[in-house]
C-alpha cells in the first residue's frame, strides 16, 4: 500500500462526491481512517452537505450514523457548557470569547461540524485572570493541578492558567490570555485579538474576526507539538478558508493580518497544505512564501509536515512518521521557549514520565 | 459458508497466513489470529460463524500479537491492537484469547451508537424477550447460561444492542463468560455446555468461555422485542424472588447500566424509556438456578 | 420571595429541552441541555403532570396538590418549585394581579 501522498481520507475530504466510487473495502479504509483522524462525524457531515449521504452503502453508514448521534449530543453539551460559562463572566462585565473548537461551534462554522474536542478554550484580557479564576473557582471549576513546578510552568511561561474541571460536570476549560505562550518570540499582542473579536449574532458569545480564527487554527498547528489530530486541524483550516472565502477582500486581510499579529510563517504552511492535500481553494497571489524565509527551510519542512499531518492510521502511516512528529515537537517547544528554559523543562517532563512508568 | 466448514489444520493453517473474518452479529470483524491459543477459541467458539468474503465491508480491524520487546519472551504478553492502535495495557500471553473478547466488546461498546448498549444479557423464549441487567458478580451471566443450556436463544451475554430504529434488540450472540464459581455451577447444570480453555489469575479472577448454541448463532439476523426487564442479584442461600419494579427505576437503572446512555442524549432517553414502556422491570434474587429457570419459563409461557 | 406574594404562572420550558414519560408512580424526565435525568416522584410529580399538559397558575397547583392530600402548605409549593426552576425543568413567569 501506498503509505505517502494523500490519503483516501484527504481525497474524500477534498471532493466528497468521490466518495461514492468507492467499494466496499475502500469505504472500510475510509471509515477506519476517518476514525483514527477524529473526523468521523466530520466525514458525515461533509457527506451531508454534498447531497452524498443517502448513497452511502448501509454498512459504513451505520458508522457515520453513529458518529453524528454522538456529535449532535456533543454540540448541545458544549452549548450547555458556554452558557455556564458565560453566567459567570457576565457576572464580571466580561464577554465570553470562545476559541478553537468552542468558537467554531458558537459561531456555527463549518469547521464546528463534527468537531469533538475535550476542553473549552476561551480568551480574557491577561489583566482579569485573578478575577475570572476566582469567580470561576466559587462556580465550581477547580484546577487540575495542585503542583508547584506545573503551576509555575503555565503562570509564568503559559498563554494559559493550568487547566480548570467543573467538579460535577467534569468538563475542562482553559482559560487563556494569548494564543501563544508568552515564551514565544513572535507572541502575537493579544489587545489585537479581542479588539477584533466579534459577538455572533443572536447569542451572549464572541469570537476571534475570520482571519482571527485562522490564524490562532495555523499557529496551533505549525507551531504546536501534537500531531495525533494533525489531519484533523487541517481540515479545520480548509472548512474555514473554505467559508470565510467567499467574504469581500478576506484573502487581503488575512495576509495583513499575519503580518499585524507577527503569524506569516505558520499562515504560508496552513495555506500551503491545505491547498495541497484538501485542495482548499487558495488564490496564487496568496500563496507566497514570506520574504526572507529559506526555500531550503521549506523542503526540509515539507518532509516533516507531509508525514504528520497523514490521518494516524497504519495505511498512512509511514514509517519515518513518528520521528518526524518527535522532530516536530521539539521543533514546538523550541519557538515557544527559549534554550535555557527548554532544555530543564523537557528534562523535568521525561524524568516525571520514566518515574510514572516505573510505578506502572 | 461458515468457519467450522474447514478442517482443523486447514483451519490454523489459514489463520497464519490470513486474517478470520467473521459476521458476529451485526458487525463484520477481521481478526489477525496468529497466536494459537486465539485460534483455537476461535475453533471451539465461532465454529457456527458466518464468514465475510474479501469483497465486504469491515467493521473491526482486530490484531491479538506478541510485543516486539524483550516481553515477547519473558513473562511474555499479548497486545490488542484495533486498526494499528493498542487502546489497552498488555496483558499475560496466557490471557490472549479472552483479550479478544475483552476488546471486542470494547470496539463494539465505543462505536456502535445506533444501538442503545446496555451491559446486559439477552434471551429468548418463544418470541418473548428477557433482558438481565446488572453490574458484574450479579450473576446475570450464570443466569444467562442457565437458560441458554435449558433451550433459550442466546442474543448476547454482556452487551444488549437496542436498536434506536425500533426498539427491538439486535443479536450478537458471543461465547458467555463465566467467571470463578460459575464454571462449575454450570458444568453440573448443563453437562452438555462446552466450556472453552480456562484462564487463571485474570483481572476478573478464572475465566472461561461457553460456547454458543449453533441455532442462537444461525437465528443471529432474528431481532427480538423486550418483555421483562431483570435485575438480577445472586445471594448464597436466598429464597427465589421476583419483586415488581418500577418503570422509573427501571429506567434509572438501564441508564446506569449503560455504556452510552449519556452519550446518545434524549435518543438514549427516548429508547430506555420505550423499552420500559414496552417490558415489566423486576428485581430478582436468587440463589437456585433450577428455580431461576422455572420461574422465568412460567413468566414467558 | 416574590413567588409568595404574587401569584404566578409555571409553565415548561418553551425551548423543547424537555423529554419526558409520565407513568403511574412518576415522571422521568431528561434534560436536552444537561443531559441529566430526574424521576419525580410524589408531588413533584403531580405538579410536573399537571404543568406538562397545559401553563398552570401557582394557586391552581396549590389547589390540586390540597385536593390529592399532597404538600399543605404554600412555602412547600415555593420550595419545590424553585428547585424545579433551578434545574430547568419548569419556567416561571410573573402574572399580573388579577
Amino acid at each position: 500500500m501506498k503509505k505517502t501522498g494523500r490519503s483516501l481520507l484527504a481525497a474524500v475530504f477534498a471532493d466528497p462526491n468521490t466518495a461514492l466510487a468507492l467499494d466496499l473495502p475502500q469505504w472500510s479504509l475510509l471509515i477506519a481512517q476517518a476514525r483514527r483522524a477524529n473526523t468521523l462525524a466530520r466525514l458525515g457531515f461533509l457527506l451531508k452537505a454534498a447531497g452524498s449521504y443517502d448513497n452511502v452503502p448501509t454498512k459504513p453508514k451505520q458508522h457515520l450514523d453513529s458518529a453524528l448521534v454522538c456529535a449532535d449530543r456533543f454540540d448541545l453539551a458544549v452549548h450547555h457548557e458556554l452558557r455556564c460559562i458565560h453566567a459567570v463572566l457576565s457576572a464580571l462585565a466580561l464577554p465570553l470569547v470562545c476559541l478553537k473548537g468552542a468558537a467554531y461551534v458558537a459561531a456555527g462554522n463549518r469547521a464546528g461540524l463534527g468537531r469533538l474536542f475535550s476542553d473549552i478554550d476561551i480568551l480574557v484580557p491577561e489583566a482579569c485572570l485573578a478575577a475570572v479564576e476566582a469567580a470561576l473557582t466559587k462556580a465550581g471549576w477547580m484546577t487540575t493541578t495542585l503542583d508547584p513546578y506545573d503551576q509555575k510552568y503555565y503562570r509564568q511561561w503559559m498563554h494559559e492558567i493550568p487547566p480548570m474541571r467543573h467538579l460535577r460536570r467534569q468538563t475542562t476549560l482553559d482559560v487563556h490570555h494569548n494564543i501563544l505562550p508568552k515564551t514565544t518570540t513572535s507572541c502575537p499582542d493579544a489587545s489585537l485579538l479581542l479588539a477584533n473579536s466579534q459577538q455572533v449574532p443572536g447569542t451572549d458569545y464572541w469570537v476571534l474576526a475570520p482571519e482571527d480564527r485562522v490564524l490562532h487554527s495555523a499557529a496551533h498547528l505549525f507551531y504546536g507539538g501534537e500531531w495525533d489530530n494533525g489531519f484533523r486541524d487541517l481540515s479545520d483550516l480548509d472548512l474555514l478558508l473554505r467559508e470565510f472565502s467567499g467574504q469581500p477582500e478576506f484573502w487581503c486581510r488575512l495576509a495583513q493580518r499575519a503580518v499585524e499579529l507577527n503569524l506569516q510563517i505558520p499562515l504560508y504552511y496552513a495555506l500551503r497544505y491545505t491547498a495541497h492535500l484538501l485542495k482548499t481553494p487558495v488564490p496564487t497571489a496568496a500563496r507566497h512564501r514570506p520574504a526572507g524565509y529559506p526555500p531550503l527551510q521549506v523542503r526540509w519542512m515539507d518532509g516533516l509536515f507531509e508525514r504528520a499531518l497523514q490521518p494516524n492510521h497504519p495505511s498512512c502511516r509511514s514509517r519515518t512518521r513518528e520521528l518526524a512528529c518527535w522532530v516536530l515537537y521539539l521543533r514546538s517547544h523550541g519557538l515557544r521557549m527559549p534554550l535555557h528554559l527548554l532544555v530543564p523543562h523537557l528534562w523535568r517532563k521525561e524524568w516525571r514520565k520514566l518515574r510514572t512508568r516505573r510505578q506502572a | 459458508m461458515t468457519l467450522s466448514s474447514l478442517s482443523p489444520n486447514a483451519f490454523s493453517r489459514a489463520l497464519r497466513q490470513q486474517p478470520a473474518q467473521l459476521a458476529v452479529g451485526p458487525f463484520h470483524v477481521r481478526l489477525y489470529a496468529t497466536i494459537a491459543s486465539v485460534q483455537q477459541h476461535l475453533a471451539v467458539h465461532y465454529g457456527a460463524f458466518p464468514v465475510v468474503g474479501d469483497d465486504d465491508f469491515i467493521d473491526f480491524d482486530i490484531a491479538l500479537v506478541r510485543p516486539l520487546s524483550l516481553r515477547r519472551y519473558y513473562r511474555a504478553q499479548v497486545l490488542f491492537l484495533f486498526e494499528g492502535h493498542t487502546p489497552f495495557k498488555p496483558l499475560p500471553f496466557a490471557q490472549a484469547a479472552a483479550f479478544f473478547e475483552w476488546g471486542l466488546n470494547w470496539c463494539i461498546a465505543s462505536h456502535a451508537h445506533r444501538y442503545l448498549m446496555v451491559h446486559a444479557a439477552v434471551v429468548e423464549w418463544q418470541g418473548c424477550g428477557l433482558l438481565l441487567a446488572g453490574a458484574p458478580g450479579s450473576g446475570k451471566s450464570t443466569l444467562c447460561a442457565a437458560l441458554v443450556g435449558r433451550g433459550w436463544r442466546l442474543l448476547s451475554d454482556e452487551l444488549a444492542l437496542v436498536s434506536l430504529d425500533d426498539g427491538l434488540v439486535t443479536p450478537v450472540p458471543r461465547p458467555i463468560s463465566l467467571k470463578n464459581q460459575s464454571l462449575a455451577v454450570i458444568r453440573a447444570f448443563c453437562p452438555d455446555a462446552v466450556i472453552g480453555p480456562v484462564v487463571y489469575d485474570t483481572s476478573k479472577g478464572t475465566v472461561g468461555h461457553v460456547r454458543p448454541p449453533d441455532a442462537s448463532v444461525i437465528q443471529a439476523q432474528v431481532p427480538v422485542k423486550i418483555r421483562h426487564i431483570v435485575f438480577p442479584k445472586y445471594q448464597a442461600g436466598a429464597v427465589t424472588k421476583l419483586s415488581t419494579l418500577s418503570k422509573g427505576y427501571g429506567l434509572l437503572k438501564l441508564a446506569d447500566n449503560s455504556f452510552n446512555y449519556s452519550i446518545l442524549g434524549v435518543h438514549g432517553f427516548n429508547a430506555a424509556g420505550d423499552l420500559c414502556d414496552g417490558a415489566d422491570c423486576h428485581a430478582f434474587r436468587y440463589s437456585q438456578l433450577e428455580e431461576a429457570v422455572a420461574l422465568f419459563a412460567g413468566l414467558c409461557s | 420571595m416574590a413567588l409568595t406574594f404574587t401569584n404566578v404562572l409555571v409553565n415548561l420550558p418553551k425551548d423543547g429541552s424537555l423529554a419526558f414519560r409520565i407513568w403511574q408512580d412518576g415522571c422521568a424526565v431528561y434534560h436536552v441541555y444537561s443531559g441529566e435525568t430526574h424521576w419525580l416522584q410524589g408531588a413533584g410529580a403531580i405538579v410536573f403532570e399537571r404543568v406538562s399538559q397545559h401553563a398552570v397558575t401557582k394557586q391552581a397547583l396549590h389547589q390540586h396538590l390540597l385536593a390529592g392530600g399532597m404538600l399543605t402548605e404554600l412555602r412547600e409549593l415555593d420550595t419545590l418549585l424553585a428547585e424545579y426552576q433551578a434545574l430547568s425543568l419548569i419556567e416561571i413567569s410573573p402574572m399580573k394581579n388579577t
